[in-house]
C-alpha cells in the first residue's frame, strides 16, 4: 500500500536528516568531512541500549548516552580540527575515519558483533488512522527530528554562535581579528553535531528496536547522500534530501526488492547530482544567504 | 601611554617583513605609520592586533599584551579596521556590525547599533541585505563601524582610503577626525601621506621593516626627510606630498 510505504519512509528520513545535518555543519563550515559522525551514531543507539537493558529509565539512558557522544565529538575535535589548521587536509580525514574504526571496534569488543535488541520501554506500540499504520515511537522520534532539525536553524542563523560559526566558515582570520575565539566556536559545533549524531542513534534504536556495532555505516552512507543531494552545507537541504533518500528506499524494498535498494538510491544520487552538481537547494546555502 | 610597542619583529620564514621596530600611540591621540608598498605596515597592524605572530613586548592601557589572544585584545580595547575592509560578505550588514560586538555582554549593543545607523544612513536602509550588495566606499564605512562596535579605545587602520572615490576619502578623513574628537585613539596606516599627516599629531615612516623617521607630523611635513626616507627617492616623493 503506496500511503503507508511512504509514511515509512517519511519516518526514516527523519534519522537520515539528523545524520545528513551532522554531516552538513562541519562540511559547511570547515569543509571538512567528518566519518566519526557515523561512530557517535552508533554510540548513541549502544550506549542508551546498555542503559536501558541495566534497568535504567529511558530518559537518564538517552541523556547518558548524549554525553557520552557529546564528549567524543569533543575529544575527536582535538585531533581532526586542531589538526586541520596547520596540516595537510587529509589528515583531519584519515583522524576521523581512525576514530571510526576505533569506536565500532571497542564496541565489538564489549558488545559482541550481532545486532541486539533494544528494550525500549516503548516497544512497538502503535495507532491507525484511516488505514494507516503508526509506530508511536517512529512517530514521536520524527518529530523530535524535525524539532532539533528547526532548533539548529535558528542557532545558526539567529544566534550569537550561529553568527560566529558563519563568520568562521568565511574566514577564520577575519573571525579571530573580530574577537571569535575560534578553537571554542568550532568546539560548540562539533558538540552541536555529536549530539545530533547521537540523538538519530538513540531514536533508531528507539524506533527500529535493534542496534548493532556497524550501524552507523550505512545510516552515514544514506546521511551523506542526502546531504549532497539536498546541497552540502544546507539545512533545509539535508532534511528534504533525507526524506527523499528515505522515500526512495522504503518504496523499492516494497516494489522492486529489497536487494535493489543500493542499485536505486545510489543510481538516482548519481543522476541528480550529474544534473544539479550543488543539489537541489544549492551549495552551502545557510552560509550564503538566510532563508 | 596607551599603546607601547618595544622591540618589535615579525617575519614569515625567512623574510623580515618587520624589524625590531618600536613606538608608540598616545591616549586620545592619531599616530600615523607611513612607507611604500611592502614596508611592513599591515604586518606590523597585524601583530598588534594579535594575528600575525610576532616578536617583541607590547604593552596597552598598563598592561603587557604579548601572548594574548586576538579576542583578548579585542576586550582589552583594541579593533582592527583591516586592509582591503575584509567584511564578511555572506553575512549581513546588520550581522557585521554585530560581529564586532562579538566579545561584549553588555546590554548596550542595540543602542550602539542605532547609533552607527545614524552615523552610516546608507548601511541602516540595507541592514538585512548581505554585505557583498554594498560599494568599496559603503564597506569601508561598515569595516569602520564593525570596529567601533566593539567600543575600542585604540582604533587601528590600514589604508582606510584605499581604492576609494575622492567623496568617500574625504568622508574616511572627516570620520578619523571626529572620532578622535570624541577622544578615540587612532593607529593609522596610510599610502595618502598628505591627508594622513594632516590628520595625525605623530608620524612613523617604515621603509623595509625598520623605522625610518619618526617625528611630530608638522615637522614631517616641512622637512625633507620624509621623502628621503619614504621613497629614497626626492623628487617622486615630494611630488606626491604635495600633490
Ligand atoms: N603571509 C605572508 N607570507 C610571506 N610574506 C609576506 C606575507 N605577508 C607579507 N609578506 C611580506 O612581508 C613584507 C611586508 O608586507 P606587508 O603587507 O606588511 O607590507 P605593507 O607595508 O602593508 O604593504 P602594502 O602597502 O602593499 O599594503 C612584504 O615583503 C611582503 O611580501
Ligand atoms: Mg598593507
Amino acid at each position: 500500500m503506496l500511503a503507508q510505504q511512504l509514511v515509512n519512509g517519511l519516518l526514516l528520513g527523519g534519522i537520515y536528516a539528523l545524520v545528513a545535518l551532522a554531516f552538513s555543519l562541519t562540511i559547511g563550515i570547515l569543509n571538512f568531512l567528518n566519518f566519526s559522525i557515523p561512530a557517535l551514531f552508533m554510540l548513541g543507539g549502544i550506549v542508551s541500549c546498555a542503559m536501558l537493558s541495566k534497568g535504567y529509565g529511558i530518559g537518564l539512558s538517552v541523556a547518558v548516552a548524549l554525553a557520552v557522544t557529546g564528549g567524543a565529538s569533543l575529544i575527536i575535535e582535538r585531533f581532526t580540527f586542531r589538526w586541520l589548521k596547520n596540516s595537510d587536509s587529509h589528515i583531519p580525514l584519515v583522524s576521523s575515519l581512525g576514530f571510526l574504526i576505533l569506536f565500532e571496534n571497542l564496541v565489538v569488543i564489549y558488545f559482541g558483533s550481532d545486532a541486539v535488541g533494544y528494550p525500549s520501554p516503548f516497544g512497538g506500540a502503535s495507532i491507525r488512522v484511516a488505514k494507516l499504520l503508526l509506530s508511536l515511537p517512529q512517530l514521536a522520534s520524527f518529530a523530535i527530528s524535525l524539532a532539533l532539525i528547526v532548533t539548529c536553524y535558528v542557532v545558526v542563523t539567529r544566534t550569537k554562535l550561529g553568527r560566529g560559526l558563519r563568520s568562521i566558515a568565511e574566514s577564520s582570520v577575519i573571525s579571530e581579528m573580530l574577537g571569535v575565539d575560534v578553537g571554542r566556536t568550532v568546539s560548540g559545533m562539533y558538540l552541536i553535531s555529536g549530539l545530533l549524531a547521537g540523538m538519530g542513534g538513540a531514536l533508531f534504536g528507539i524506533s527500529y528496536l535493534q542496534v548493532s556495532w556497524d550501524m552507523g555505516s550505512e545510516v552515514a552512507l544514506k546521511g551523506i547522500s542526502a546531504m549532497v543531494l539536498g546541497g552540502m552545507g544546507n539545512i533545509w537541504g539535508a532534511l528534504l534530501g533525507a526524506m527523499i533518500i528515505a522515500g526512495v528506499e522504503v518504496l523499492t524494498i516494497s516494489y522492486v526488492s529489497s536487494e535493489a535498494v543500493n542499485v536505486v538510491v545510489y543510481g538516482l544520487l548519481l543522476l541528480l547530482i550529474l544534473v544539479m552538481p550543488n543539489g537541489l537547494l544549492g551549495d552551502r546555502a545557510i552560509l550564503v544567504e538566510r532563508m | 601611554m596607551l599603546l607601547e610597542v618595544r622591540n618589535l619583529s615579525v617575519s614569515y620564514g625567512k623574510v623580515a617583513a618587520v624589524n625590531d621596530v618600536s613606538l608608540h600611540v598616545e591616549e586620545g591621540s592619531v599616530a600615523t605609520v607611513l612607507g611604500a608598498n611592502g614596508a611592513g605596515k599591515t604586518s606590523l597592524l597585524n601583530a598588534i592586533m594579535g594575528v600575525t605572530r610576532a616578536q617583541g613586548t607590547l604593552r596597552f592601557a598598563g598592561q603587557t599584551i604579548s601572548g594574548w589572544s586576538s579576542a583578548r585584545r579585542v576586550s582589552a580595547g583594541m579593533a582592527l579596521v583591516p586592509e582591503g575592509r575584509r567584511i564578511l560578505l555572506s553575512l549581513t550588514i546588520e550581522e557585521n556590525l554585530l560581529m564586532g560586538a562579538y566579545q561584549r555582554r553588555d546590554r548596550e549593543i542595540a543602542s550602539d547599533l542605532g547609533r552607527m545607523y545614524e552615523l552610516f544612513p546608507n548601511l541602516a536602509r540595507r541592514r538585512n541585505d548581505p554585505g557583498s550588495v554594498l560599494s568599496g566606499g559603503e564597506q569601508q564605512m561598515l569595516a569602520i563601524g564593525r570596529a567601533l562596535m566593539a567600543r575600542p579605545r585604540l582604533l587601528l587602520m590600514d589604508e582606510p582610503s584605499l581604492g576609494l572615490s575622492p567623496l568617500f576619502v574625504r568622508e574616511v578623513f572627516n570620520l578619523i577626525h571626529s572620532l578622535n574628537s570624541s577622544g578615540l585613539a587612532i593607529l593609522l596606516v596610510e599610502q595618502n601621506t598628505r591627508m594622513a599627516l594632516q590628520a595625525a599629531q605623530w608620524g612613523y615612516v617604515l621603509k623595509l621593516g625598520r623605522l625610518a623617521l619618526e617625528a611630530d607630523t608638522e615637522e614631517l611635513m616641512k622637512s625633507d626627510d620624509l621623502a628621503r626616507a619614504y621613497l629614497g627617492d626626492n623628487t617622486t616623493a615630494k611630488h606626491r606630498l604635495h600633490a
